[in-house]
């Protein structure tokens, strides 16, 4: 094999898009791979399997983006400081129609920004029903007034362009960063 | 005509300038809709009008019919630029206008006139000039006025802004509430020529075929399209600077394209001038300042005096990964995914 291999990471609470998103942009039919739980502390079972979401851009002979979609529960988040490292990007889902979207965001962006890599990280807002819980301007500014300017996009992750956009916006902070 | 101190009219009038600077127009429309804004809200029955017929003009610095005026036994308000006595003029205001201060402008005012009353001795030759008047097609003023509405309100008021005397556009400071009519949502450009006034709503009931429209939209349609060439700094832009963002402007939302994707980006990572995000874009000048402006509109932007070169603020921490060919393997993704 003589391929590049990248990684994007989607994250975010359960049923905020992530396998969804996935399917939007992957090459191949996203699957759902095991992952043993090896993390007694974490959990008692030590052969509880975690299921991951996955999928790949491939591009050419040369190049493959894997694309993960990581496990929601918190309780899992080990994992999610393991799929991160060293990830090109990760974007964060959220459902903008529940109550309790600004502290699932403010929790995911926390701890992935607190992973100690510097992989852009976008914020995908999604309403799942047509309650605006929660506007992109309102969050933009909690996020903000915790100290991270980070993007929050509308999006519905069902339609592939707005899955790139998130994508190309990971491109361009990387580009423009290598300036 | 009016007189007398029992029934003292409290009638005021906003003369707008005689030689627009970029900034006084701003200035000007301002305080046009503040006025408006603020009219309910004084503890005195302000009535809005012509100069010839105010008791109260409020006036801009350097206006020669200040002395007329003045002479005439009218209160004259000045707006002044920076903070100094204001010669015998009782009143000023000073730049930059809050909405605050003009509500303590009108209850002072108020008050002054109520135990004061002035008598008009003559009717000044000037031009008649209202307050709520904004010239068809004046360039900012459409911008101008969604901002001022933005920039201002407090969730429990809503706002009409009302094109050629028709209700088109209702907004509320909660940005995902805003509407604008069908037949402006579907030809926006169109607001861009029509004379534009806002208006404080008492209850907030666009009608049913208004289309629900997000506010950081409508600023920044209306701030694309008030830029017609590379020269077209919005007022509240600052010149001669280096420009950051500071928070990012909702691209989903906006259904942005590729190119306003890599500026807002390239804008993420360091201050630069509007040239060099031209040539860091591969965009045209006239594009880039559509889109500061814009996002000067949305206060997404930081500005800082350009005498700082912006090589020493470009460190910006390396992506994770970036091997040989990671700049090749961008081009072909982005190939791939069709951006
Ligand atoms: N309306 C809407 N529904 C979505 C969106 N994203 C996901 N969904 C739906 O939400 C449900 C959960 O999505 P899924 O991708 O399984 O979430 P996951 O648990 O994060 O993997 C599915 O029925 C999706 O069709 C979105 O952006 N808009
Ligand atoms: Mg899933």
């Amino acid at each position: 094999m003589n391929k590049s291999e990248y990684k994007i990471i989607f994250t975010g609470p359960m049923g905020a898009g992530k396998t969804t998103a996935i399917g939007s942009i992957s090459d191949i039919p996203p699957v759902q791979t095991e992952s043993f739980n090896n993390d007694q502390e974490v959990h008692s079972k030590a052969t509880t399997t975690v299921a991951l979401d996955f999928g790949q851009i491939k591009m050419d002979s040369e190049y493959v983006v894997n694309l993960y979609g990581t496990p929601g529960q918190e309780r899992f988040s080990y994992m999610w400081d393991l799929l991160a490292d060293g990830a090109m990007g990760v974007i964060i889902l959220i459902d903008g129609s529940r109550d309790d979207a600004k502290d699932q965001l403010l929790n995911f962006t926390k701890h992935f920004a607190g992973i100690s890599s510097s992989s852009p990280i976008i914020i995908g807002l999604g309403y799942h029903s047509n309650d605006v819980v929660w506007d992109s301007d309102t969050l933009s500014r909690t996020i903000y007034d915790e100290g991270y300017a980070l993007p929050i996009f509308t999006v519905d992750v069902r339609a592939k362009e707005d899955v790139t956009l998130m994508v190309d916006t990971i491109l361009c902070l990387i580009e423009a960063a290598e300036e | 005509m009016n007189a007398g101190s029992s029934n003292q009219r409290l009638t005021i009038a906003l003369a707008k300038p005689t030689k627009t600077l970029n900034d006084e127009a701003h200035t000007f429309d301002l305080l046009d809709r503040f006025i408006v804004m603020c009219q309910k809200k004084t503890n005195y029955p302000w009535e809005i009008c012509d100069v010839d017929q105010a008791s109260v003009i409020i006036a801009f610095e350097g206006d020669n019919r200040i002395e007329d005026w003045h002479s005439s036994g009218r209160i004259i308000v000045l707006v002044q630029n920076s903070r100094r006595p204001g010669k015998h003029y009782h009143f000023t205001i000073t730049n930059p206008i809050r909405v605050m201060h003009v509500l303590d402008l009108l209850n002072t005012v108020g008050e002054h006139l109520l135990a004061n009353p002035v008598k008009i001795t003559a009717t000044p030759t000037s031009k008649p000039s209202t307050v709520q008047d904004s010239a068809p097609g004046e360039h900012w003023a459409l911008l101008s006025a969604i901002k001022t509405v933005f920039d201002a309100s407090s969730p429990q008021t809503a706002f009409a802004i009302e094109a050629n005397g028709q209700p088109k556009l209702w907004l509320t400071a909660k940005l995902s509430q805003c509407k604008i009519s069908e037949d402006y949502f579907n030809n926006f450009s169109q607001l861009m020529s029509a004379k534009i006034q806002s208006k404080t709503l008492e209850n907030h009931n666009p009608p049913e075929s208004a289309i629900l429209i997000n506010g950081t939209e409508l600023l920044w349609r209306s701030a694309i399209d008030s830029t017609q060439n590379a020269q077209d700094r919005a007022p509240w832009l600052p010149g001669n600077s280096i420009y950051k963002l500071k928070r990012w402007p909702d691209l989903g939302a906006l259904r942005a394209k590729a190119n306003l994707v890599r500026m807002v980006s390239t804008l993420a990572k360091k201050y630069v001038t509007p040239e060099e995000l031209t040539q860091a874009t591969g965009s045209d000048n006239r594009e880039t300042m559509a889109i500061l402006n814009a996002l000067g509109a949305c206060g997404l932007i930081d500005a800082k005096p350009s005498e700082r070169q912006v090589s020493s603020q470009t460190q910006a921490k390396p992506a994770a990964k970036k091997p040989e060919g990671f700049s090749k393997m961008i081009k072909s993704l982005r190939r791939h995914l069709n951006i």
